[in-house]
């Protein structure tokens, strides 16, 4: 068995868990991603069509 | 590549403290008060230590008294606990095999010491500070990785420190050799502990080259390793009492 | 009738919003004065190192770490409580998500503050951002506590905007101006038409479905930051969902002893916040503390049967050593717990003819049996060193302790909800102790340092104490304001019963 560590791709992941910065800029596009789906999703809701005039005080049943 | 290894032979050791105090004046560690040494805050990169460690110095009976020490300098993991638990890098491995500490990145968030099987990590719960004229006496060596210092520097509040090796005195000896113009060999350098050590019980050098003292050393049958099975494999070896 | 109901919550629920009375006064000082000593002792402990606790080596984490777990487990109330419910569709957790969903916000957020109180140089947080490595456990942990904080806090919002919609369109003349400009800011463009509703129900029951796992997550990786360390007590695959356990059993007390303050704040909330939702939380409560005993005991069991030379001994700390008190404490406290949850389902309401269920009767038996305990306890010569005597005095301590608990059955029974509101108390406490009898033995019990203990200092006391006032001032504020009844989801769910549909 060679040792996982002669392959590139586990050279990569070596890289990745070590290099300070690089788990940084990882745990920045998580949040980052986090809050780019919330920022979305708020402008999915309000982006909702108004041709109603009416507005309910909870959700209208089906 | 160079890797520094230290054989400390506990049959020759008589323990003097003398590698202690010689560290604490290279490396400048700061004193504390008898009371902060007493609530754990001493900061001895190199600790000696009466055995077995938990519950107090086994002494014997009067005449057939008898007591075991042993001496602890930092183990310089091959696979450390305290550099894989570290969130900056602030500790790290360099290439010759020594673990080093950067003081200007270290956070202070205690993880390596708490990871360190060998509590050979420290804090500075304080400023450091010297009575009287002793700051005086301090060490004027400089090691500069990056802009930050490292090694003997004054540590700043809040961080964690820990043996070296004397690693600026690695850098001394190559520049050494470098401004005399020959190759630097690996047994220009030794750390202040095994210059001092009374009874010659320390050897120090490069664990690679297979014609060196401590490399024979390592291959006594006394040669043991401290809590082998941490899996931190350390570096630091013991040749056995006895 | 559906208007008149609609009506009458606006008026209970959203007037107390702009009445800034004595007692709102009065207790918002309360939580400052608490809070402002810790506060100073920690500039303090900023100036001059955090040489001012009793942190030592080996003991180099302490009651700030402590507090750190305890609070990440409390906020777990509004993971369990309000996504698991909502994707449940149970009814009944309509009035309480609102508070459910903040405790997890304002928990995580005190927590945060643990993490940089206990840092040696907070100045330096930014660096975990710059220079940070993915291999250490502790950038796993802010990671997964960030992402939660932002998630909690999505989630939060989302179920507030129709609410803050509805503070916006009903303001009373009276408000100042900067508090309807945060309305409309926080409420944006919401006017409640079908399609925004349809996507908000989309997007609250979505963030649910993701709550859950990245809650668990942050649980499970705090109990990492001990079990990825080489430190015998701590090397433990069961740490991470005996962590979850333990979190949701805390969150759920926290939860409880939150609305009970919120109904005692506002009488109004009762019509709300009905004996029912004590009732029903009381089984969740109930099963968890099931599941909570039987982790304990294998955590003991496993440890304490294979006799590993390094464990054993963290493990007998606990169990006979320095850690006892805390340990024996801890199961102690659990027991009561449990017991007043459980108890009043097995006796009727009628005065029993046993002596020992009358409450006066059972109590002051205990009393008079612990106060002559405490008597021998003081005696100079101690008679608890001999070996019988320590059983027999364990025994009477265990059969004394079950008294009170006889005695007291007949009340819990009647008082449902300070009953549940003492239990949480108990819950809580022992749940700090349980974090505190995971991190000291082994931290007190290093390899190649002699044993050693802690005692925290002023500084760490008073720093906790003003962790729970911040904890509590920032609840008080949030809920001065916002309602903290979702008054939406309560109208939405009235209207379901009484089948109007629309």
């Amino acid at each position: 068995m060679n040792f996982p560590l002669e392959q590139p791709l586990f050279q990569f992941f070596y890289w990745l868990v070590n290099t300070p910065g690089a788990g940084a800029g990882i745990v920045a596009l998580l949040i980052g991603g986090a809050l780019l789906t919330f920022f979305l999703t708020l402008r999915w809701i309000f982006s909702a069509k108004s041709d109603e005039q009416e507005a309910h005080p909870y959700p209208p049943g089906q | 590549m160079t890797n520094w290894c230290m054989v400390i032979d506990l049959d020759k050791c008589v323990a003097c403290q003398a590698c202690s105090i010689a560290c604490r004046m290279e490396n400048n560690t700061p004193v504390v008060s008898p009371e902060e040494a007493k609530n754990g805050r001493a900061i001895r990169w190199n600790d000696v230590f009466p055995l077995p460690v938990h519950f107090g110095p086994d002494l014997g009976e009067y005449p057939n008294v008898k007591t075991h020490y042993q001496t602890r300098p930092c183990m310089h993991c091959k696979n450390a606990p305290c550099v894989k638990a570290c969130p900056v890098q602030a500790t790290y491995i360099d290439e010759e095999g020594i673990v080093r500490q950067n003081y200007n990145r270290c956070i202070g968030c205690r993880f390596c010491t708490v990871a360190c099987p060998y509590g050979v990590r420290y804090f500075n719960w304080y400023k450091p500070q010297w009575e009287g004229t002793l700051a005086e006496y301090r060490n004027p060596d400089q090691v500069r990785v990056n802009g930050s210092l490292e090694g003997p520097a004054v540590r700043p509040v809040g961080v964690v420190e820990k043996c070296t090796y004397c690693v600026h005195r690695l850098v001394k000896a190559r520049e050494q050799a470098a401004a005399e113009g020959r190759e630097f060999r690996a047994d220009e350098y030794v750390p202040a502990c095994v210059q001092t050590c009374t009874g010659k019980a320390r050897y120090f050098g490069d664990l690679d080259d297979p014609n060196s003292t401590v490399s024979q050393l390592s291959k006594s049958l006394r040669a043991v390793h401290l809590l082998e099975d941490s899996g931190a494999h350390p570096k630091t070896l013991y040749l056995s009492e006895g | 009738m559906l208007q008149t109901l609609a009506q009458h919550d606006r008026d209970e629920l959203i007037a107390p919003l702009y009445r800034f009375d004595r007692k709102f006064w009065g207790i918002v000082a309360f939580l400052a004065a608490i809070t402002a000593p810790g506060l100073l002792l920690y500039g303090r402990q900023l100036i001059v190192g955090l040489g001012v606790t009793d942190l030592n080596r080996p003991v180099f984490w302490g009651a700030y770490l402590v507090n750190f777990i305890f609070l990440i487990g409390i906020s777990m109330a509004g993971t369990v409580i309000s996504a698991t419910l909502i994707l449940l569709k149970v009814e009944w957790r309509r009035p309480i998500t609102r508070i459910a969903e903040s405790l997890t916000v304002f928990g995580l957020m005190t927590a945060g503050l643990q993490i940089i109180m206990d840092m040696g140089r907070p100045d330096r947080l930014l660096f975990t951002l710059i220079y940070g490595r993915l291999q250490a456990p502790l950038m796993w942990d802010i990671a997964s506590l960030t992402i939660y904080l932002l998630t909690a806090m999505f989630a939060l919002y989302l179920q507030l905007l129709p609410d803050i919609a509805i503070l916006r369109d009903t303001a009373p003349a009276a408000v100042p101006e900067w508090r309807r400009k945060l309305y409309k800011f926080l409420s944006f463009n919401w006017r409640g038409n079908k399609e925004q509703w349809e996507r908000l129900e989309k997007a609250i029951v979505t963030v649910s479905v993701f709550l859950i796992p990245i809650g668990i997550s942050l649980h499970t990786v705090t109990s990492w930051l001990f079990s990825t360390t080489v430190q015998p007590g701590w090397k433990s695959t069961i740490l991470g969902p005996y962590f979850v356990v333990g979190a949701i059993y805390s969150g759920l007390g926290l939860l409880i002893i939150a609305m009970s303050f919120a109904r005692v704040y506002n009488p109004h909330l009762k019509e709300y916040i009905t004996e029912k939702i004590y009732t029903n939380l009381g089984w969740i409560f109930i099963v968890m503390s099931g599941v909570w005993f039987y982790f304990t005991l294998n955590e003991t069991l496993v440890v304490t049967a294979e006799q590993e030379t390094l464990e054993f001994p963290i493990m007998a700390s606990k169990l006979f050593g320095q850690f006892s008190p805390a340990f024996w404490g801890m199961n102690a406290l659990m027991i009561a717990a449990t017991w007043m949850l459980l108890a009043p389902k097995f006796v009727s309401d009628k005065p029993s003819r046993n002596p020992l269920m009358k409450t006066p009767v059972g109590l002051s038996a205990a009393v008079i049996g612990l106060a002559i305990f405490s008597l021998l306890w003081l005696q100079p010569v101690s008679v608890f060193a001999d070996p019988v005597f320590q059983t027999v005095f364990i025994l009477a301590f265990v059969a004394l302790l079950f008294l009170a608990l006889l005695g007291v059955t007949k009340w819990l029974k009647t008082h449902l909800i300070p009953s549940s509101v003492i239990a949480s108390s108990f819950v809580l406490f022992g749940m700090w102790l349980e974090r505190w009898n995971i991190l000291m033995p082994t931290l007190t019990h290093a390899r190649l340092i002699p044993y050693t203990t802690y005692d925290p200092t002023l500084t760490e006391i008073a720093v906790t104490v003003s962790t729970l006032g911040i904890l509590t001032l920032i609840f008080v504020l949030f809920y001065k304001f916002f309602p903290s009844i979702s008054i939406w989801e309560v109208e939405e769910g009235r209207a379901r019963e009484l089948g109007a549909g629309d």
